[in-house]
């Protein structure tokens, strides 16, 4: 039973780092309980039989959560890439040689836009993360409150990319 | 419990439920226990049909903690008898409400079933031609 137990916790590498921090000793335990029991009930048999059960579940879910894991560290790239175009659009919005207001309220509409087609669950975020630059140079150097309107165009497109996103590709539960 | 969290989501948000999800639901519901006995309890209750691995059984726990129907508990039911590095869940009232949301659509479905003969009125199959 006990070598059951070991052979486990090394299995339980197959999980995404932070998720064997949070739940590895939790399910360790309750494997090595689940062993208990099964060798009370049918002895060698029944720890295989645990086996034949547990690999199939251990093999499934830990390719569940290393995706989750990749998606979360996707969310995180999108989200400093988001910052950067966001930036770098206020950046040459704001330089003095500048003035087609035109083409930058189009560039944080369809950037936003992207952003919210690659990521819909949260439109809000890449509508700050696009927009708020602008308002912010904007203010920091001409307190000019006009500038807010960028924050309509980057929500306006990050809510239209979502909803392209949930009509073409609904999410699947 | 963070109802911010929660704040503005309604349980049928959630639904349809997993078999896992809803599992750990009623074994919650009728009271605070460790993950072993989550899986046990389940393995009772269908007299053993349903048998959830550590996997399925954490990943569900996690999700579940995440959408605010769990909680950790720091209560030990009995401290003198348990070990201590083990981890006591418990439903929260917005889980109560999800898992009784799941089981009012269920219902549903099953009077469905029932209406279109699918179904003998103590839940069997109705055999062929009755």
């Amino acid at each position: 039973m006990s070598r059951s137990g070991r052979v486990y916790g090394v299995l339980l590498l197959a999980y995404p780092r932070e998720f064997r921090r949070r739940f590895g000793g939790e399910m360790a335990q309750a494997f090595k309980d689940s062993c208990r029991d099964a060798e009370l009930r049918g002895g060698a048999l029944g720890v295989m039989m645990l086996w034949v059960r547990t690999m199939p579940d251990l093999m499934s879910t830990a390719i569940v959560e290393r995706s989750r894991a990749v998606r979360s560290r996707w969310l995180f790239a999108l989200i400093l890439l988001s910052l950067a175009l966001g930036v770098a659009i206020a950046y040459v919005d704001s330089s003095p040689g500048w003035d087609d207001t035109g083409v930058s309220a189009a560039t944080v509409l369809g950037v936003s836009g992207l952003f919210g087609l690659l990521y819909s669950a949260r439109p809000w975020l890449w509508g700050l993360a696009v927009g708020a630059w602008i308002p912010v140079f904007g203010i920091v150097t001409e307190f000019n409150h006009p500038f807010l309107l960028a924050l309509v165009f980057s929500f306006a497109g990050a809510y239209a990319g979502a909803t392209v996103r949930g009509k073409f590709f609904p999410p699947q539960r | 419990m963070d109802e911010g969290r929660i704040a503005g989501r309604e349980p049928r948000d959630l639904l349809p439920l997993s078999t896992a999800v809803l599992n750990i639901l009623l074994a919650l519901a009728g009271g605070e226990r460790h993950g072993y006995g989550i899986m046990r309890e389940v393995e009772e209750r269908t007299e053993g049909r349903t048998r959830m691995g550590p996997g399925t059984l954490y990943g569900s726990i996690k999700r579940m903690l995440a959408d605010g129907l769990i909680e950790e508990s720091d209560e030990r039911p009995d401290p003198a008898m348990d070990d201590q590095r083990r981890r006591y869940y418990r439903i929260t009232d917005f889980g109560r409400r999800v898992a009784g949301a799941e089981a009012e659509r269920l219902s549903g479905l099953v009077e469905t079933a029932r209406s279109r003969k699918l179904l003998g009125t103590r839940g069997t199959y109705l055999p062929e031609g009755a």
